[in-house]
């Protein structure tokens, strides 16, 4: 069984929603887990560590904001928040940040962010080589998937990437599938009689 | 404020407005048109020569089993799988909630091995709960018709063909209740056909799927008469066969699609506009174009006469029509297709004397007779939304401002503080993820609400954004205020595609759904619209259309509007 990218970015914007994300940054990380999966990588499985470590209170996420304007401030960033950011701000973003969150999440948006050529997103002996469609590394699962880190971002001498697409997400990614199912059920309203009755519009009898 | 409403090419009447179109009022009620996907598919399928044939028919005398249906193209082959279940009546449902269908389809990627025929049994008959693969394009299931299904089998077996008054109108033996693509529950992501000649536009494969299922529907009717009375039964005459198309039942689900793809419905609308406006702008009305047109105005009178409804907000507008198609037989009398630009003195006259529900059927009219002018406009008509998601921060917020004064310009002068304009919440409930609409002030749903009121967000956004100078940027202004990011998005596409939006309140208390239901199945090319509530609509789909065997030898176009003289 694998999934199509496109309701695994279904799925990933209402898991998103469903951890407290507004809609907009929701959809955002709908976009980073389609861009991640179809470079082979597991964005399925970064997004649900990361709403995981967002869902535990003791967590508190600092906005991107200060990435920006203090960078000194003692501060995790939230890596979907903080990628919207730099994407949206072009050329006047900072290349150093001293804790982000699931630094994987940053990719899709630095990627995106590249215009030509090649940059290089690094965290401790870890290097993502991004260019605007896709990325290569030779890092270790287990390194991708840290908690948090020092990031930082340089240009490459590289000029180009080759990089493969994946159209599906595999079956081996069908329990972390299932832990974005679980922040997703927090988009669904309960059952009631009268939301059963009168919310679909279709009555009591709805056959002919 | 950057827009694309001039055409590139060269014409006098420009494209109506958005603020003129995209009222929910004149999007429901649109009609179906020669730009229809229905419509496009056919035309499409003829002029490719594809061809048809039945492979399996496994069908047992309670029409339980399996059939597949394939259509053979120049380059590729899609076979429809039809799995025909022993329904208990109790169980018949056509809401998302159901469990259980008369018969479930998937669109195979090719011709299907058994393997895969097996492997699609254990799925397909369980829709939602199932999955399907890479291979399939999409996942569909049908109910019978309780007031005909059983009906025709008795005629049939009895050597007698079903009365047309019983047919007429009702016009289907199942209506589909849902039609899924777009790799949902596993199905092939768009990403990996759109690109396929035979299924450039929207919904191909959908549709594709559903004319196959016509034939299927009326496969299984002869077969099980047959199986009643084998002595007796007859097969259906071509006739009454030709009156027959697939029912739809569509809820909520459909609504929320409009404002979930503001990208597909520009490039929806603005085809159809486009296409207007060049008809309008024609100089002078050809006269084999001038008779066919009056034909068509004929015809679409019959069809309005066979369009019934007993739903308190569409019946009167089926008598409007009815006055209006009238009015313009009368008109075109007194007023031949004469003198320079004709088309567009007709529709002049239409939009200050005819109901909204006239003036749209015009429109679709005035397309018929001009397929060498607008049919190109076909291959337009579909969009990438990834292409428009990124928000270009770097925007002043001035310029934002200025262009959501001008777009939302309307909804900027209404209260979102009274209790009518926030009347409802659109939701999605956890009873199979069913599409609902809810009351704000009568239950707790606030919670859950879905971001379906683009109007009420902008407005908010352009309050935060009001305390901003205008020289900032979009960047620094969102770092600030992310729970505007989706109204900031949403208004940057609004501003380079001005047909993505639409011009009324989602979620105010007198919106009605059906409007929004209304225009997508129009595109589609659904006709017979019956609302059985506010939210909730039968509609007919391929009604009068060719066979697939029939196709080669005939002009699926001219068969869109009922013929004068019953066949």
């Amino acid at each position: 069984m694998s999934w199509s990218l496109g309701e695994t970015r279904s799925l990933a914007i209402k898991a998103a929603r469903g951890a407290g994300m507004t809609w907009g940054l929701a959809e955002d990380a709908g976009f980073a887990v389609q861009w991640l999966q179809a470079n082979g990588s597991p964005g399925v499985q970064i997004l649900a560590e990361y709403l995981s470590w967002r869902d535990d209170a003791e967590n508190e996420i600092t906005p991107a904001w200060f990435a920006f304007h203090q960078p000194e401030s003692p501060a995790i960033y939230c890596p979907i928040e903080l990628g919207t950011a730099i994407l949206d701000s072009g050329k006047t973003a900072p290349n150093r940040f001293d804790r982000v969150a699931h630094p994987l999440l940053l990719a899709p948006f630095l990627g995106v962010a590249t215009a030509s050529g090649v940059r290089c997103l690094s965290w401790h002996s870890t290097e993502i080589l991004l260019c605007r469609n896709g990325f290569t590394t030779s890092a270790q699962q287990r390194t991708l998937l840290v908690e948090q880190a020092a990031c930082q971002i340089a240009d490459s001498k590289l000029s180009r990437l080759s990089n493969r697409i994946f159209q599906r997400v595999p079956d081996s990614e069908q329990r972390h599938i299932a832990r974005l199912e679980k922040f997703a059920a927090r988009t669904y309203a309960p059952a009631s009689e009268q939301s059963r009755l009168t919310g679909a519009g279709a009555g009591v009898n709805d056959n002919d | 404020m950057p827009t694309n409403l001039a055409s590139s090419e060269p014409q006098d009447i420009a494209l109506r407005a958005p603020s003129e179109v995209m009222r929910l009022k004149r999007m429901g009620s649109f009609h179906q048109s020669r730009l229809s996907f229905m419509r496009v598919l056919l035309r499409r399928l003829k002029h490719q020569g594809w061809r048809f044939d039945r492979p399996v028919w496994r069908i047992d005398h309670r029409g339980v089993g399996v059939a597949t249906y394939r259509a053979i193209g120049p380059e590729r082959v899609y076979t429809l799988i039809a799995f025909a279940h022993d329904l208990p009546a109790e169980q018949r449902s056509d809401r998302v909630i159901a469990e259980a269908w008369d018969a479930t389809f998937t669109l195979f990627d090719g011709e299907p091995s058994e393997d895969d025929i097996v492997r699609l049994s254990q799925n397909v008959p369980l829709q939602e709960a199932g999955r399907i693969s890479a291979s399939e394009l999409v996942l569909s299931r049908a109910n019978r018709s309780v007031r005909l299904f059983e009906y025709v089998i008795d005629c049939l077996a009895r050597g007698l063909q079903p009365a047309t008054e019983m047919v007429d109108p009702i016009g289907y033996l199942m209506r589909t209740t849902a039609v899924y693509g777009s790799g949902k529950f596993g199905a092939a992501d768009r990403d990996t056909w759109a690109e396929r000649p035979e299924f450039l536009g929207s919904f191909q494969p959908e549709l594709l799927s559903v004319w196959l299922i016509r034939s299927f529907t009326l496969d299984l009717v002869e077969h099980l008469a047959q199986a009643r009375a084998p002595e007796t039964a007859v097969l259906m005459s071509p006739g009454i066969r030709r009156r027959l198309g697939v029912g739809n039942s569509t809820g909520l689900g459909m609504a929320p699609f409009l404002l979930t793809h503001p990208s597909l419905i520009h490039a929806w609308v603005n085809a159809r506009e486009t296409a207007l406006a060049r008809v309008r702008s024609i100089q002078t009305a050809a006269p084999d174009k001038s008779i066919l047109f009056r034909n068509l105005v004929a015809r679409a009178a019959i069809n309005a006469r066979n369009w019934t409804s007993e739903h308190p907000h569409q019946s009167p507008k089926i008598a409007g029509l009815r006055e209006d198609l009238a009015r313009l037989s009368n008109h075109l009398e007194d007023h031949p297709l004469e003198g320079s630009q004709p088309w567009n003195e007709l529709y002049l006259w239409a939009a200050n004397t005819l109901s909204l529900e006239g003036q749209e059927q015009l429109v679709s009219l005035m397309l018929e007779p001009h397929g060498e002018q607008i049919d190109d406009l076909a291959d337009t008509m579909s969009a990438d939304e990834s292409g428009s998601f990124h928000i270009n921060g770097t925007l002043p917020a001035g310029i934002l401002k200025a262009w959501l004064r001008e777009a939302y310009g309307w909804a900027l002068t209404t209260d979102f503080e009274s209790d009518d304009a926030i009347a409802r919440v659109w939701y999605v409930s956890e009873e199979k993820l069913e599409p609902r609409l809810g009351e704000r002030f009568e239950e707790p749903l606030e919670a859950y609400e879905q971001p379906l009121a683009p109007a009420r967000d902008a407005a908010a956004m352009l309050r935060s954004l009001q305390e901003w100078d205008d020289s900032e940027t979009i960047a620094a202004f969102l770092m600030k205020h992310p729970e505007h990011r989706h109204a900031v998005r949403r208004a940057q596409l609004v501003a380079q595609k001005p047909y993505a939006e639409i011009r009324d309140n989602t979620i105010a208390a007198e919106m009605l759904p059906i409007d929004l239901l209304r225009c997508k199945l129009s595109f589609f090319g659904a006709t017979k619209f019956d609302p059985r509530s506010d939210r909730w609509v039968r509609i007919t789909m391929f009604q009068g259309a060719p066979f697939p065997e029939e196709l080669a030898d005939s002009d699926p176009d001219d068969l869109a509007y009922p013929p004068e003289k019953p066949l």
